[in-house]
């Protein structure tokens, strides 16, 4: 039997045309899971034609808040996230929860799932104030359907875990990632995709804490996996590359740090696109290691990319945009003064 | 002077492919006059509460056990597995089963994008 999720998708879908014709529910839903392979293979380019098609046919032929039309606008929405564009994910992402409650519940998995990915974006914006009560309510909700060792019900932990993190509640996030990672190994095995995740996470809150040693084998074991499972040009394993280039900066081994900064950077730049915004954070990282080496000429170019990126993604009622502008400016001045 | 049939045990092999023949014939009918009486007697079997159920308990009789199941089925089989080596197990069997199914194919597909990464991409 064919494994490869790209050529069974396509397959499924020709079919779906050849026995349904093309504005059937059936291709439909088929089209849309195509397009969501293209997306878990971190091909957006690929993917967004084909999932915007789709909704627009559903919108028509199905109704604005038929189930399946919901679907295929949450998935949008998580498309255009993970695109590197949360300003238009939002609104998408609110419509869809809205009538996912209004139409099928406020404990349909379906809303969950909604709540689950909104409050991720909000989360990734910096707003946990809104995003905490989304994840404890679709956490409640997941633990008493699904059950505690349900995979949807790991991934609003890790989440929740995530926040805690983030909101410096360090020894709460510690316990939960670690009952994330246990229940994932024992559960879904070690060579599942989602592992290098959560082991990233774990090892991010033990760096945190000053525990670099046990860090850098997560992170090691991380990038193991996920080179293996996901392959080395996909986003998480990039990720995990520039998790490791910071624990290796934080040891003070910055020439294996820089190199790999920039390996990572540039397996982002080529898959995800120059502008996306997950590649900030490493390219601030970098910007700040070549600072503290003394090299300012290749630091601030960097922060000069970071702070224009991050301008883009603020929207307009940000109210740190001010103080950004500000920073963008002692940048050129600073690099005006240096001549670069 | 001998018979061929003899020499080569034809006619036993006939004999066996008729008994053989037969056995499933009656076999056959004693399912589908169990059924004929059930739907007589209109008494439905334990455990099956709807008319739906009761006559799809008796076609799965006739037919075998995974005749009638539909992808959604296979589907959430394989969904409330939370074990990924199970539940693609599940989807193998339902693709087994009804392998030009456009729905079953295409979550298959998803599943192991979700599941298997990188390793079903190269398994082509």
């Amino acid at each position: 039997m064919n494994h490869n999720p790209l050529q069974l998708a396509t397959r499924a879908h020709e079919l779906a045309l050849r026995q349904y014709g093309p504005e059937h529910p059936s291709t439909l839903l088929v089209a849309r899971n195509l397009a969501l392979v293209y997306r878990l293979q971190a091909r957006y380019t690929e993917a967004q034609p084909i999932a915007e098609q789709t909704l627009q046919i559903q919108e028509r032929v199905l109704g604005l808040e038929h189930p399946d039309t919901l679907k295929s606008l949450d998935n949008l929405a998580s498309l255009l996230a993970v695109k590197g564009d949360p300003i238009a994910a939002e609104p998408i992402y609110r419509r869809a929860l809205e009538a996912r409650e209004r139409v099928l519940g406020p404990e349909h998995p379906d809303t969950l799932n909604s709540l689950n990915n909104l409050a991720l974006l909000l989360a990734r914006k910096g707003d946990n104030p809104a995003a905490e009560p989304l994840y404890r309510r679709a956490l409640e909700v997941r633990e008493r359907v699904l059950g505690p060792e349900h995979p949807d019900t790991l991934s609003v932990l890790n989440n929740l875990a995530n926040l805690l993190s983030h909101k410096a509640d360090l020894p709460a996030a510690e316990a939960l990632h670690r009952r994330v990672l246990e229940v994932q190994e024992r559960v879904l095995g070690q060579d599942h995709p989602n592992t290098p995740k959560f082991l990233d996470n774990l090892a991010l809150v033990l760096v945190r804490q000053g525990d670099l040693t046990t860090a850098e084998s997560l992170h090691r074991r991380a990038l193991e996996i996920g080179q293996r499972v996901l392959g080395p040009d996909h986003p998480d394993t990039l990720k995990t590359m520039s998790c490791l280039a910071s624990l290796l900066a934080a040891k003070g081994d910055l020439v294996a740090a820089e190199q790999l900064y920039r390996s990572a950077i540039q397996g982002m730049v080529r898959v995800l696109g120059p502008e996306h915004p997950d590649i900030l954070p490493s390219l601030n990282d970098l910007s700040t290691l070549l600072a503290n080496k003394g090299d300012l000429a290749g630091a601030l170019p960097l922060l000069e990319r970071v702070l224009q990126g991050m301008l883009k993604f603020m929207g307009p009622d940000d109210t740190n945009a001010e103080a950004f502008v500000k920073h963008l400016a002692s940048v050129r001045e600073a690099m005006a003064k240096i001549g670069c | 002077m001998f018979l061929l049939g003899d020499v080569f045990e034809l006619k036993k092999l006939d004999t066996q492919m008729e008994a053989d023949a037969t056995r499933r014939v009656n076999e056959y009918r004693a399912a589908l006059d169990q059924t004929i009486k059930e739907l007589r007697t209109a008494k439905a079997p334990p455990g099956c509460n709807q008319f739906e159920d009761w006559v799809s308990a008796a076609l799965q009789r006739l037919l075998g056990a995974d005749a009638l199941r539909s992808w959604r089925d296979w589907h959430s089989d394989a969904e409330q597995e939370t074990s990924p080596i199970k539940a693609r197990e599940i989807f193998e069997a339902g693709l087994k089963q009804l392998p030009d199914s456009p729905e079953l194919l295409s979550y298959y597909a998803v599943f192991l994008a979700k599941n298997f990464g990188q390793q079903a991409k190269e398994a082509a």
